[in-house]
């Protein structure tokens, strides 16, 4: 792989790291009560967990421009991770949905945009992520 | 000598191996694997140990998430069960006994199934993907400074399932106060039968914040363990651990139908476990609370034996209800959320709650979970704990040194959540 595509990553995969790690900030300010962010959860661990994904996005800067997987290693784990906190947060919006048409007392007042959280829809910009990697795993793949 | 010893032979071994791999193999540029790729982050010194968070968070946002709605079912069927057994039975003793002390009591257990399923389907996700390889793998770094050897992990693991056979997986490790030390530990590790109490608790003090609460008490049972572990290491079990030799598993896409598999036979454990321990628990508690007969709760046999308890817990607030219910989780952890359902003589998870409320203060509430997660281990555990120590004293030394900590740390609980304004 050529240093420019390394480094294009490193870029991609910081703008990346910044945007979850910030969402994960303003999440944790939420709960702390220091602010009222629109459209961001209410979560103080939820929201460090953002962080920790933000800080493997992250970690890719360090790692390229050394070995030619190294960087694209922290960018393919980044992405399982935030592809796994879309489906967690996707199947739990799908269990209270559930737990509306069994009429629980809990869930009287459910509205399904309250559980469309921000964690469901973000790892759609790692998106052009996935195209680069989807050749180099596959290439794994094939030898 | 045991473990230096294993330290030379794996030595010895990968340099035979490197030594024939050499006079066999051209030697070209290194190739990359997918398992290469996802080690370099999984593995790696700064982000590891988060993702190992990260991961912990996700299993239980899953599990507590995911199974509320099959909770509901459950606790509906078990509702309408008992009411037609209540309208059914003529006689109004059997009715009472059928329709609250067995339906109910174990209709009140029998639906945390579904949180344990859930926990069970993940870690089995972890476990056959090749991840939980590398959590112990993340982890023997710290492990071994705070004196454990890696092996240990591997029983510290399994207790988040069940202490048992976490217990019994100490046998893997061969240096004698290894074991001893991680035995000791062990207990603290919450187990799957803890899982219905924090559920209960977070489901009635800490509704929007219930899966960090949760997560809390397993962090928090993680890190007791980590500290008894120091503390033990520096006096009673002085010395080295032995070294920590693991073979990382390449990664494997996980099938759902092993992880179901996986799933249902360590569930129906719990299951069965409902239908022998629980149920006989369930009967005598029911017993002890209808008797005398006419006389209410308040005055029933388990309320005398509960308010003559009280004053050991009165400074941590838990009440005499709270002392039976860890007299009676002693038998085994699920006990203890049966036992409520029982004294406030209501039916499902929701109006527990809500009673629990009325006694108990969140700060209080919050303490009682983390004694419940550290207190004396259950029964099966402390036979089994007899059983790999070969001593009473350890046993006896594994169970107090538990209460002692429990005890403590609900009350540096209670006393800085006061201070903090939150009594």
């Amino acid at each position: 792989m050529n240093n420019e595509l390394n480094e294009g990553i490193a870029v991609y995969s910081s703008i990346i790291g910044i945007i979850y790690v910030m969402v994960g900030l303003a999440a944790m300010s939420n709960s702390l009560g220091l602010s009222e962010f629109n459209y961001i959860p209410t979560d103080l661990f939820g929201g460090l967990m953002l962080i920790f994904i933000g800080g493997i996005f992250l970690r890719t800067i360090k790692e390229t421009g050394k070995e030619q997987y190294n960087g694209l290693s922290f960018l393919l784990v980044g992405i399982i991770m935030a592809v796994i906190y879309s489906g967690l947060y996707i199947a739990a919006l799908g269990a209270d949905a559930l737990s509306f048409v069994l009429g629980s007392e809990d869930f009287e007042e459910w509205a399904p945009l309250n559980d469309f959280r921000i964690e469901i829809w973000l790892p759609l910009i790692t998106i052009p992520g996935m195209l680069v990697l989807k050749d180099k795993v596959r290439a794994l793949l094939n030898r | 000598m045991n473990e230096d010893f294993e330290v030379l032979l794996t030595d010895k071994r990968y340099e035979m191996i490197s030594k024939i791999i050499q006079a066999t193999t051209i030697k070209g540029k290194r190739k990359w694997t997918i398992s290469d790729m996802l080690d370099k982050a999984f593995l790696d010194k700064y982000v590891g140990m988060p993702i190992f968070l990260a991961m912990f968070w996700a299993m239980f946002t899953f599990t507590y998430a995911c199974s509320v709605p099959f909770m509901e079912m459950i606790n509906m069927a078990f509702v309408w069960l008992g009411e037609q057994a209540l309208q059914i039975i003529p006689n109004e003793y059997l009715a009472a006994f059928i329709g609250e002390g067995l339906i109910g009591g174990i209709g009140f257990v029998i639906v945390f199934a579904a949180p344990i399923a859930f926990l069970f389907l993940s870690i089995a996700l972890l476990e056959d993907s090749g991840y939980l390889a590398r959590a112990a793998f993340v982890m023997d770094r710290p492990m071994y400074r705070i004196g454990l050897t890696g092996r240990s992990f591997i029983p510290m693991l399994l207790g988040f399932g069940c202490n048992v056979p976490a217990m019994m997986a100490t046998r893997s490790i061969e240096d004698r106060k290894d074991r001893l030390l991680t035995l000791i530990i062990n207990p603290f590790i919450s187990c799957s039968a803890r899982l219905p109490i924090y559920i209960l608790f977070a489901a009635a003090f800490f509704t929007q914040y219930a899966v960090s609460v949760i997560w809390s008490m397993y962090i928090l049972g993680i890190i007791i363990a980590i500290l008894s572990a120091l503390l033990l290491r520096k006096t009673l079990f002085k010395g080295e651990p032995a070294p920590f030799i693991l073979e990382l598993p390449i990664f494997r896409r996980p099938t759902l139908k092993s992880a179901a598999i996986h799933m249902w036979d360590r569930t129906s454990v719990f299951v069965r476990k409902v239908f022998t321990y629980l149920l006989v628990g369930a009967v005598l508690l029911w017993l002890l609370s209808a008797f005398p007969w006419g006389a209410g709760v308040e005055n029933s046999y388990v309320a005398m034996i509960g308010k003559a308890i009280e004053p050991i817990f009165r400074p941590l607030g838990f009440g005499w209800r709270g002392s039976v219910a860890f007299i009676f989780g002693f038998l085994a952890k699920e006990v203890v959320v049966e036992t409520f359902a029982i004294l406030f003589a209501v039916e499902g998870e929701a109006a527990t709650a809500i009673a629990l409320r009325g006694v108990m203060t969140p700060l209080v509430g919050y303490a009682f979970m983390a004694f419940s997660l550290l207190y004396m281990p259950c029964l099966a555990v402390f036979g089994v704990l007899r059983k790999e120590t070969g001593s009473w004293k350890w046993t006896g030394f594994a169970a107090i040194y538990g209460l002692v900590i429990a005890y403590f740390v609900a009350a540096v609980i209670i006393a800085v959540g006061t201070l903090l304004g939150f009594a």
